[in-house]
């Protein structure tokens, strides 16, 4: 016997069995007597009830355990009674890691279970971004009667990683802020490169391939041809990561964090292929920093940490967070000339707040911001307004806004390029 | 308590030994009477009741399972004001949640205004005194201006079953959707 407790599931049969014999006497009716002497062989055997030592092994196994995004994996849970004695009444529910849903079968299992025996259930979840790890899987062992219950847990440890190719789908536009190295983002400062700037005074040591011949010709003079210079940006992808941020607008959707780190992985791989140097951090209580630099060892430190790192977990964080103390830390991090992009569902005036003051520190900021608005109740349409407004105060502060609804990102960055004027 | 548990388990066992003991053939003189037999019956009823109601008083306690195979939810933005409207309706947290209620769509006005409307902020505050940011008198109401609103639409709103503080809030909300868009009251009215 383990520690079973009760269920209290007979009680208040002792009072229907003393109502009976009352009943019986009263009345001198045998049949009633009868019928509370089996009353009382119940109450014996439900006094005496008792679940043997449960000794259980439980097994799981995955069709495959690093799958890509939309996959369906088949997850098969074999559960074995090491114990020697045979357990009745047998219940098992399998713990499903919670950003992962069931889609086809059953996580749970109910049966009898002989000696050495064992059981399987079979169900099909789908994969999404991140590590997922199979929590406990909780086991209720009865007596037959259901009079004595145990509940217990089993740990097998099975881990799903789901990690998505960076692909660059999308070509995020970047704002005038630039490091000093060579890139794609064209500037003000005149020097070499495609565009035409001006045409300057010649200078000693200026390159001849850039002197005006033209104007050499006409009036004997010699200039210089100057071009706008493209510079490479420093670019931090900051992806809001708060409680506030995970909402979603219904069950089935995906959270705006999961497609503001959908966004933010885009966004890297561009900005990664058009030479820039990108960073990732999380705003939130889990705290990660990547900093910018570029390379293919980058990417692929990029590509581990936005499918595992807890920060960009699709699941709520639990721990504490202190939003002024997160942003300082951010802002010591950010280099002088670095940009930052922001993703973020702005479901909250906070959001706004982060992205005025990362601009009024001089951090050209672009918000890339998941639409997670729904229309169903009055609340909602509500914060759909409210999301509204706060785009636009976000526009008239000067901060370029890509507002990405259903469509695919590409779209929305498209439709928010072309209403930017430079 | 102890001491009664006590007494009446002395009781309990003299019982069964009295009542083994008829049952091998020893005359204790008590004789299976009415009496006897209704007394017997009273006592088990009553105490059989007794057992039946602390079983009403006791709620089964069988493990429950949480749902591992649902995803992870998360709330809708805007669910935390569905709950004001719903506590706003409910008898104790009625006041402050209606204020809260109406302070929020008061405000979300004043920036609709200001910000799709192109008004200042003072003008905003004004027309929403007057009510003239809408044409919807039942939405100018709700938040704070004094327009009357028409017999007919009173018996419509009373008829239509719904709670009168919900469909005005929705009226209120439809209202701010409007503000700024084609189908806006052109200036202020009245």
């Amino acid at each position: 016997m383990s520690g079973g407790f009760d269920t209290e599931r007979w009680t208040g049969l002792d009072g229907l069995v003393l109502v009976a014999a009352a009943a019986g006497v009263f009345t001198r009716e045998p049949s009633l007597l009868l019928a509370a002497g089996l009353g009382v062989v119940v109450l014996a055997y439900v006094r005496v009830a008792s679940i043997p030592e449960v000794s259980l092994r439980i097994e799981r196994d995955l069709s495959d355990a690093t799958p890509d995004p939309d996959d369906e994996v088949e997850v098969t849970l074999h559960v074995t009674n090491e114990g020697s004695r045979t357990l009745f009444d047998l219940r098992v529910v399998d713990g499903v890691p919670p950003a992962l849903g069931v889609d086809d079968g059953s996580a749970r299992l109910g049966t009898a279970l002989r000696p050495g025996a064992t059981a399987t259930a079979t169900y099909t979840v789908t994969a999404v971004r991140g590590e997922h790890a199979w929590e406990e899987t909780v086991v209720v062992v009865r007596d037959p009667s259901g009079a004595v219950e145990s509940r217990e847990t089993v740990d097998a440890e099975t881990t799903l990683r789901c990690e998505p190719e960076l692909a660059a789908t999308a070509d995020l536009p970047l704002r005038g802020l630039t490091s000093k190295y060579a890139g794609r983002v064209e500037t003000d400062v005149p020097g070499s490169g495609l565009e035409f700037a001006s045409i300057r005074e010649y200078r000693h040591g200026d390159p001849i391939r850039r002197i005006d011949w033209n104007r050499r010709a006409r009036t004997g003079e010699l200039a210089t041809v100057e071009f706008r210079e493209e510079r490479a940006a420093a670019v931090v992808l900051v992806v809001d990561t708060r409680v506030e941020a995970h909402v979603a607008p219904d069950d089935e959707t995906e959270t705006a964090v999961e497609r503001s780190v959908d966004a933010a992985s885009v966004a890297f791989s561009a900005l990664l292929d058009s030479g820039d140097s990108v960073g990732v951090a999380a705003f939130g209580p889990d705290e990660c920093w990547l900093a910018p630099s570029s390379g293919v060892d980058h990417r692929a430190r990029a590509r581990r940490l936005f499918a595992t790192h807890p920060a960009f977990a699709p699941t709520p964080p639990d721990g504490a967070f202190f939003a002024s103390v997160a942003l300082r830390r951010l802002r010591r991090r950010l280099a002088s000339d670095a940009q930052v992009v922001f993703c973020s569902p702005l479901v909250d005036d906070y959001a706004v707040s982060v992205a005025r003051r990362l601009e009024a520190y001089g951090h050209a900021v672009t918000v890339v911001s998941p639409d997670p608005t729904a229309t169903a109740t009055v609340g909602a349409r509500l914060a759909r307004i409210e999301r509204d407004l706060r785009l636009r105060e976000l526009r008239r502060s000067g901060i370029r806004v890509v507002d990405w609804g259903d469509e695919p990102l590409g779209v929305a960055l498209a439709r928010a390029e072309a209403g930017w004027s430079r | 308590m102890t001491l009664t548990r006590r007494l009446f388990l002395l009781v309990g066992v003299v019982a069964t030994v009295a009542g083994f003991a008829v049952v091998a053939g020893v005359s204790l003189g008590l004789e299976l009477t009415d009496v006897f037999l209704g007394l017997v019956a009273v006592l088990a009823a009553i105490q059989g009741l007794r057992y039946v109601q602390r079983r009403r008083d006791t709620t089964p306690n069988p493990t429950v399972t949480g749902d591992p195979e649902a995803r992870v939810t998360v709330p809708t933005p805007g669910s935390d004001f569905d709950d004001d409207l719903v506590s706003a309706a409910g008898r104790r947290t009625r006041w402050a949640a209606r204020e809260r209620v109406v302070d929020r769509l008061k405000a979300r006005a004043k920036a609709a205004l200001v910000a799709r409307g192109g008004r200042a902020p003072e003008e905003a505050a004004a027309l929403l005194d007057t009510g003239g940011w809408t044409d919807d008198p039942v939405a100018a109401r709700f938040l704070g201006a004094s327009v009357s609103i028409p017999l007919r639409q009173r018996v419509r709103l009373f008829l239509s079953g719904q709670s009168s503080l919900t469909d005005r809030v929705e009226r209120t909300v439809t209202a701010i959707e409007r503000v700024g868009t084609a189908d806006a009251p052109a200036g202020e009215r009245r």
